[in-house]
């Protein structure tokens, strides 16, 4: 039970780090890398679940894989962004960019 | 009960959560990236020390040549990337704070307080896990690895397509 | 199956092909047709280790199709695919500077799949169905140059004459599913079917194998292309006529056939008389053809269907020869007539030899494949027990056979002839004809095997063999030296031109039947006036009754349009006040959430994750409270 535990606690350190870096970061970059660190620790927290819950259902491997395939396509398509957006206003800071106020 | 297991789970999972705490904390770009490299390995030395092999060895694996990727990217687009300015490049911290530690709590009130059932102590070899999770992929979750195929290649298009640039299609 | 398959849908595939794409058309139907031989072959194969190849598949209800390659199917079968093959390599040649050649392509091919369709059909709805797409291949065929104007009332006239023959048919069909209850094909005598269905069907025959007095259509059918005449019109869609009669054959009663001998007879002399007098190669061997047909009508009513189906093999490679030969004389003198076809044979000499050996079969001359058959059914006409004329009209018939051939031979060999250029492509023609003529010398080899495999048995006798000779020698020497081209006699052109009576088709058939038309355009016109005045009647007598006043009717009806006006008036009023004006509050209360909302949004990124992040941790709360 207390592997258990420190897994998922470990994971849940993880996952409030990576948003406070989310949400307190100025560049685009950095938030990103803040939302990679949430990935990180649910995935930490399915292997958890699996190892000591599940074994015998691969199903959940399968989501780790699944969600390991979300990181890697979100770090592609936002760096893509950032490249777009680098070459347009110079810069990737998000505190000035309010294009998108309604 | 403290197993080995437990030691190397407290061990990696504080390095990582150090190295994460580190992301954040310094103000030179490369070595925010390289401590994000550090803590996705420590997270993938954690998976091993659970024994999923495959996905800790995959996990090392990916982070490695995603974070120096994403060290150059830093390179490109930072203002400061040595962080020897030492401008504090944060807004919102209260609040951003409040979140982290709020999701934390929360989070761990959960896991201390659900009734999670029995532990279960046996394993398949890393063969036999190896075997039947590529039998759980080409059998039932086939419809699942499709479609993250598929999901690559439009998240390849994707990105290809946002980072286009129209100067260079003009010179074309 | 798969034989079966092969057989049939391959010439069809080539003709949607050529449709469809209109690329190497011609060679597309000649794959098209090799499909449909290698299918054939392997259905003859088959048959000739014993397996009769069927298949059945959904048709109408209780009356399933049926496709069986029978003995005398698969040998059909056979003997088609072959014919057409070199027919169409006849054809690459002859159409190669023609124009018209994509309706001729398809067109071919889709009569190709259809015949082979009709000779392995199993049951009638499928014979039908393919007699009739016969029909109409043979419509499009003909007129295949529609721009000149002989070629369109050609082909009206064939499809009209055999549509009103088919009539036959239809009602032949009918009875006989009636009277047997399936629409198999049975080979086993089942019962007899009436007098009524056999003549049915025999009006079917008369119709579609040019018998007297439906003969005139193949006449004028002539002026379509050589290969659509060599097929079609003598070796292949004629012999459906024939067919039918073999099919139907142990259908019909002694008195029926009877009526079909006699038909037969009638023919043979009748349109061998008008071949004789003909003034023209491919009307002669028009002429020629519904005399030869009129041959195995009467083997079929002799009651002898053994001569017939060896007759119909033989007639059907010296025919075509023929035909081929006569076209190749067309593409080079440019007309068919026989004053201008003088001295031609001495021009295209191989031709020429080739023309000559299957008229020679044609006549009966030993060792060629024609002696045999038709040895066969001079021995039907003089075994067959009814009637005792069968066997001289069988003879006049051989030697009004005789005389014709001969007077072609004539008019083409003598005179003399300046050598010209040869056309192009004239190898493609050539290897064509001369592959059937081999087969007509090769005849005496597998015509009596191929009958006995067929099912049948050839029927022989000495007095029919020695007198068959005779006439025919004496009627090549004497059409040998009547060469006149032209015929000037009145009674003579009265033959040739087809005994026109009272004015011919035009006149017996045309007019009276556009006369009819008219007249009940007319009665249709009246009628529908005589209805317009009824309506009209109707009409003002309703009006009147209208007029009438009835003031009870109108206060009462005073009265309820006022009470319904005050309702609407009230209505009106709550639509107003009450929904209208309700819905412009809502209108306005969700404008001014908007104008709020808009206040929160900022824009910048970190605000808007501030705000998932709240929610997330709402709903966690959530989540948890209800878990504990």
């Amino acid at each position: 039970m207390e592997l258990l535990i420190t897994a998922l606690i470990i994971a849940a350190i993880l996952f409030g780090i990576g948003l406070y870096g989310a949400l307190s970061q100025t560049n685009l970059v950095m938030i990103m890398m803040g939302i990679e660190l949430m990935l990180g620790a649910a995935m930490v927290n399915l292997v958890a679940f699996w190892r000591y819950l599940h074994p015998e259902a691969f199903s959940i491997q399968m989501f780790v894989l699944v969600a390991m395939t979300v990181m890697a396509l979100e770090g592609a398509v936002g760096f893509a962004i950032a490249t777009q957006r680098f070459r347009t206003s110079g810069s990737v800071e998000m505190e000035e960019s309010a294009e998108l106020k309604g | 009960m403290i197993s080995i297991q437990l030691i190397l789970l407290i061990i990696f999972g504080l390095v990582a959560i150090w190295f994460g705490w580190r992301v954040f904390m310094t103000s030179s770009m490369v070595r925010s990236a390289l401590s994000l490299l550090g803590s996705m390995v420590a997270i993938g030395a954690l998976f091993l020390v659970m024994e999923a092999e495959f996905l800790g060895v995959l996990q090392i694996m990916m982070m490695g040549t995603e974070m120096s990727i994403m060290a150059v990217f830093m390179m490109m687009y930072m203002m400061d990337p040595g962080g020897l300015g030492n401008m504090d490049m944060s807004h919102q911290k209260n609040l951003s704070i409040a979140a982290g530690v709020a999701v934390t709590v929360l989070i761990t009130g959960a896991v201390l307080f659900a009734d999670w059932g029995t532990i279960v102590t046996q394993v398949p070899s890393p063969h036999e896990q190896n075997r039947l999770l590529g039998m759980e992929i080409l059998k039932r979750s086939m419809m699942i690895f499709e479609t993250a195929g598929v999901t690559i290649l439009t998240g390849m298009i994707a990105s290809i397509a946002v980072a286009l640039s129209i100067k260079s299609s003009r010179e074309k | 199956m798969i034989a079966l398959l092969l057989t049939i849908l391959g010439p069809l595939a080539a003709s949607i092909w050529i449709t469809v794409t209109r690329k190497q058309i011609g060679y597309a139907a000649l794959t098209g047709s090799l499909t449909s031989l290698i299918g054939s072959v392997l259905l003859f194969l088959y048959m000739i280790e014993g397996q009769i190849i069927t298949t059945s598949f959904a048709g109408l209800p209780g009356l399933p199709f049926r496709l069986e390659a029978t003995e005398l199917s698969a040998v059909l079968a056979l003997v088609v695919s072959v014919i057409t093959t070199f027919i169409f390599i006849y054809a690459i040649g002859y159409m190669a500077e023609e124009k018209g050649k994509l309706r001729f392509w398809s067109g071919i091919s889709l009569f190709l799949g259809a015949m082979q369709l009709l000779v392995l059909a199993g049951d009638w709805i499928l014979f039908v169905m393919a007699w009739e797409i016969m029909g109409f291949a043979s419509y499009l065929l003909i007129g295949t140059w529609y721009w000149k104007k002989e070629a369109g009332d050609a082909s009206n006239k064939a499809f009209l004459m055999n549509r009103v023959a088919d009539l036959g048919l239809y009602v032949g069909v009918f009875v006989i599913i009636l009277a047997s209850g399936s629409s198999r094909i049975a080979a086993e005598s089942v019962q007899g079917i009436s007098m009524v269905g056999a003549l049915a069907l025999l009006l079917a025959v008369m119709g579609k194998s040019a018998q007297v007095p439906f003969q005139s259509w193949l006449s004028a059918a002539m002026a379509g292309p050589t290969p659509v005449s060599a097929l079609l019109h003598s070796a292949t869609m004629v012999a459906a006529g024939i067919i039918l009669l073999l099919k139907a054959f142990p259908l019909f009663s002694p008195d029926a056939l009877i009526w079909v001998g006699s038909v037969g007879g009638v023919t043979i002399l009748l349109t061998g008389a008008t071949a004789v007098f003909s003034e023209d190669i491919k009307r002669m061997l028009a002429a020629s053809t519904s005399s030869q047909l009129g041959f195995m009508v009467l083997a079929v009513g002799a009651g002898y269907p053994a001569a017939a189906v060896a007759h119909l093999i033989a007639h059907a490679f010296m025919k075509s020869s023929l035909f081929l030969g006569a076209g190749i004389f067309q593409h080079e003198i440019g007309s068919t007539k026989y004053e201008k076809l003088g001295a031609a044979g001495k021009k295209l000499k191989l031709t020429f030899s080739g023309f000559a050996v299957a008229g020679l079969a044609l006549a009966g001359i030993p060792p060629l494949i024609g002696f045999w058959s038709k040895d066969a059914i001079l021995t039907a006409g003089l075994q067959a027990d009814p009637a005792v004329w069968y066997f001289p009209a069988a003879l006049a018939g051989a030697f009004f056979t005789a005389i014709y051939m001969g007077r072609s031979f004539g008019i083409l060999w003598k005179g003399r002839s300046e050598p010209e250029e040869k056309p192009k492509k004239l190898a493609w023609m050539q290897l064509g004809l001369l592959t059937l003529v081999s087969a007509v010398v090769a005849g005496w080899l597998f015509l009596d095997p191929l009958v006995e495999v067929a099912g049948f048995s050839v029927p022989k006798d000495n007095i029919a063999m020695i007198s068959g000779l005779v006439v025919a020698s004496i009627g090549l020497v004497a059409g040998w030296f009547a060469t006149t081209p032209i015929i000037k006699n009145r009674v003579w052109m009265f033959f040739r031109d087809n005994y026109p009576v009272a004015g011919g088709y035009t006149n017996v058939i045309v007019q009276p039947v556009q006369m009819l038309a008219n007249g009940a355009n007319q009665i249709e016109t009246r009628l529908l006036q005589s209805v317009f005045t009824i309506g009209t009647v109707f009409l003002a007598v309703g009006r009147w009754l209208a007029d009438v006043p009835d003031r009870a009717t109108a206060y009462v009806i005073d009265w309820i349009g006022a009470f319904n006006l005050k309702i609407a008036r009230l209505s009106g009023f709550t639509d107003d006040k009450g929904i209208v004006e309700g819905i412009a509050r809502l209108v306005d209360s969700v404008q001014r959430i908007g104008y709020y909302g808009r206040k929160i949004q900022s824009g910048l990124v970190h605000r808007e994750l501030a705000w998932s992040v709240y929610g997330m941790v709402f709903a966690l709360i959530i989540i948890l409270l209800t878990y504990l």
